[in-house]
């Protein structure tokens, strides 16, 4: 698998398949079910020969030998580079698996359209990533799903869109559940049929 | 300034921390040895940091194993020039904890007392190896450790769970809403479901606040309201005036003098890597279970303080087994504060107590809780996505739904020390300052391994009463995946106690045998690992043995 030159498109690429995978439009329900076989990269990576963070690391202003993403920004697309930008074991894994599946996504797009990924309209592009799908690359599909909705619901918008509420110092007892909460809860336990 | 200590102690975890408490207080001079740097938690805490300002969403790497906001700075279970070995066919893993406070930095504060029956295993039922004494001796240091640590929990009505006397424990959270569903299908099952004594405070007490239901207790915490030896023991006892601490101090050996007594120790500097000498009248060893027996056994050959040839033996550690699941009838619900306490606010205790012989396993366990509800969202939630069959807006709507609908349980049972598990000084292994290390042998028993099988089977009957759908659905067929010696990071037994020299190294107040002035207060003399956390028995015990060392020292023989 060769790295060579489609580095410069990564991140573009990672916001397009992004936008793919958790925002697009285009649903891509049942791209799972079918598993007809198609050729997909293999390879090994160049290993990333730098330090971790150390097992002491600033906590409060954490300072990394690679590219960091900016906490207030969403930079889904920076923060996948990040990932394959780590020198640990997990995202080292990741990062085989990835750069295997942008290469597959890129030389499909050029291959059908003459042009790469990210300069696709949105038809063509779920269509390549159904594809990859059916074929070798469920595990890449599967990483790129977890590391974008990740990165996007540890965000601040993600994490608004979740209605998650908390991370803030409370006065007094904790209240526990609201209402709400408790109207919820009483509905799902008469319905298997157990008692608060 | 000139300062002679009475008492060394090696280490700041618990145990030592306590020491140095209880015998600071008694105007006894202390000098506290800790091998790994100084560490402030009301400055260092990330306490309201979100998971997107750490690098890498904060997940856990080898650096850092629970993750980068873990209290734990220059520990793990791989620390840079402090390695350990494993005997081919063992699986062991060494959890260290290199700062000031050691492990009280990193731990679940799940405290519950040992019952009567911990105490008296042999007696029981001929297996394990009977404590010098029994609960009734520990209680009243019980009462006194939960007090000064500050504890939460109620009460419940089991032979082998002891209660709290009143105004001990504090009031403890009302539970959320996926405890509730847990407790509801445990009062039908006929598991008993509460809430769990946690070192937690709810009332402030000390000075220390009390806990404000938010930021995760694992990164530690900068109001004091959770219990690390640091924040809690270690500034009354330094505001005595009596206590000192040297940090980057790696104790290789304790000294002994001609007379045979204990009267210093031998360490190195690791800030200058240079070797030093530090004497006092009596040496307490509190480095943690299986760090003390290393310094034991490089302290002499064959072993200092070991004529009974325990030390190393004996090696426990927690049975653990989790399973994790969603819940659908919790997806979609409505959203409030579930912060809590950040640990759970239920736990599941032991029940079976009178019914081993049936169950074919001779003792027992406790399940803890716990969920993706308790804590802003990590990069943890991006596993939701992967059981979503495709992409687009349908993936957006189940990841909304689908959040604070994990949940997930962890068994934690009691192991009988067999002669599989044990530790001794590798011959051919030495850290990076030539001390020789540790080489651990660990194989889990049929006790064990059967038990892990009830747990498995006990959770899946839970789940399956709420309609959860396991998250790694081969937990379903078993054999239950066991956890690896030394994975739950409770090690205990390595320089146990007991009534005789002949089978054990201390006596119950933590006083070696065969070395005066040698005193041991950590998990190494703890005889029995039962399925209850030990953090509070090893506190409860250096309280009652530094006690125990000043009525000695008043006639001579300490």
């Amino acid at each position: 698998m060769s790295e060579q030159g489609f580095t410069v498109d990564r991140r573009v690429t990672l916001k397009w398949l992004f936008g793919a995978i958790a925002a697009s439009g285009v649903p891509l329900q049942g791209a799972y079910a079918a598993a007809a076989p198609a050729p997909w990269p293999v390879g090994t990576p160049a290993k990333i020969d730098a330090p971790g963070y150390g097992t002491d690391p600033k906590m409060l202003e954490p300072v990394v030998p690679w590219p960091k993403t900016a906490p207030s920004a969403v930079g889904i697309e920076h923060f996948i580079d990040e990932w394959v930008s780590a020198p640990y074991p997990d995202q080292a894994a990741d990062r085989a698996i990835l750069l295997a599946g942008f290469e597959w996504v890129e030389a499909e797009a050029k291959a059908r359209h003459g042009k790469g990924y990210a300069a696709l309209d949105e038809g063509p592009r779920a269509t390549i990533l159904s594809d990859a799908a059916r074929g070798g690359g469920r595990l890449f599909l599967d990483r790129m799903k977890f590391l974008t909705t990740g990165a996007y619901y540890t965000s601040e918008a993600g994490i608004e869109e979740l209605g998650y509420i908390g991370n803030t110092a409370l006065d007094g007892d904790y209240p526990g559940p609201t209402p709400e909460a408790f109207a919820h809860l009483d509905r799902v336990l008469a319905t298997l049929n157990l008692k608060r | 300034m000139d300062f002679k200590p009475d008492v060394i102690v090696v280490g700041s975890g618990v145990g030592g921390s306590m020491a140095a408490y209880a015998l600071g207080k008694a105007g006894v001079k202390v000098a506290i040895y800790e091998a790994g740097r100084h560490y402030d938690p009301e400055a260092e805490t990330p306490m309201m940091n979100w998971d997107r300002e750490a690098p890498l969403r904060a997940v856990g790497t080898p650096d850092k194993p629970f993750g980068y906001y873990d209290a734990t700075v220059d520990g793990g279970w791989e620390v840079p020039g402090e390695p350990y070995t494993v005997a081919e066919g063992s699986n062991f893993k060494w959890w260290r904890s290199r700062m000031l406070g050691g492990r009280t930095n990193h731990w679940a504060r799940h405290v519950p007392r040992f019952g009567p029956l911990d105490f008296k295993p042999y007696s029981r039922d001929g297996r394990g190896f009977d404590w010098p004494i029994g609960y009734e001796e520990l209680k009243p240091w019980y009462d006194r450790s939960e007090k000064l640590m500050g504890v939460i929990g109620e009460n419940i009505d089991l032979p082998n769970v002891p209660h709290s006397p009143p105004g001990v424990r504090q009031p403890p959270p009302v539970p959320r809403v996926p405890e509730l569903l847990l407790k509801a299908a445990c009062d039908e099952m006929h598991i008993p479901c509460t809430a769990p004594p946690r070192a937690v405070i709810t009332r402030p007490i000390d000075g220390r606040q009390a806990c404000f239901y938010a930021s995760p207790c694992e990164r530690g915490c900068a109001i004091r309201a959770n219990f690390q030896a640091v924040t809690v023991l270690l500034p009354p006892a330094l505001a005595t005036g009596n206590v000192r601490v040297t940090t980057d101090a790696m104790v290789a050996e304790v000294l002994v003098g001609k007379d045979g007594r204990a009267n210093g120790i031998r360490y190195i500097d690791k800030k200058t890597g240079q070797w030093r000498e530090a004497r006092a009248k009596a040496v307490i060893l509190a480095a943690s279970a299986c760090e003390t027996a290393r310094i034991l056994l490089n302290s002499k050959s064959g072993g200092l303080a070991n004529g009974s040839g325990q030390v190393g033996r004996n090696l426990t550690d927690t049975v653990g087994l989790g399973i994790g699941a969603r819940v659908p009838a919790l997806e979609g619900r409505p959203r409030y504060n579930e912060d809590g306490i950040s640990f759970a606010h239920v736990y599941m205790p032991w029940w079976l107590d009178h019914a081993h012989k049936e169950l074919g396993f001779p003792r027992g366990y406790h399940i803890e809780v716990w969920g993706d509800w308790t804590k802003h969202p990590g990069m943890g939630i991006g596993w939701n996505a992967n059981w979503y069959d495709g992409f687009g807006h349908g993936l957006r709507d189940h990841m909304r739904r689908t959040f604070g609908s994990i949940v997930g349980m962890a068994g934690r049972g009691e192991m009988i020390p067999n002669d599989d598990c044990y530790c001794e000084v590798d011959p051919a292994a030495n850290d990076r300052w030539g001390i020789p290390v540790l080489r651990f042998h660990w194989k889990w028993s049929e006790h064990e391994l059967a038990q892990a099988e009830h747990m498995r089977k006990t959770m899946l009957a839970i789940y399956d009463r709420i309609g959860a759908k396991l998250l790694n659905p081969s937990d379903a067929e078993g054999p239950a995946k066991i956890s690896a010696g030394g994975e739950m990071i409770h090690e205990l037994g390595t320089a146990r106690m007991g009534a005789s020299a002949r089978d054990s190294v201390v006596d119950s107040y933590g006083s070696t045998w065969d070395v005066p002035g040698l005193w041991l207060m950590d998990g190494s003399v703890l005889p029995s690992n039962p399925d209850k956390n030990p953090t509070l028995s090893i506190m409860a015990l250096a309280w009652r043995g530094s006690v125990e060392m000043l009525k000695r020292s008043k006639g001579g023989r300490a």
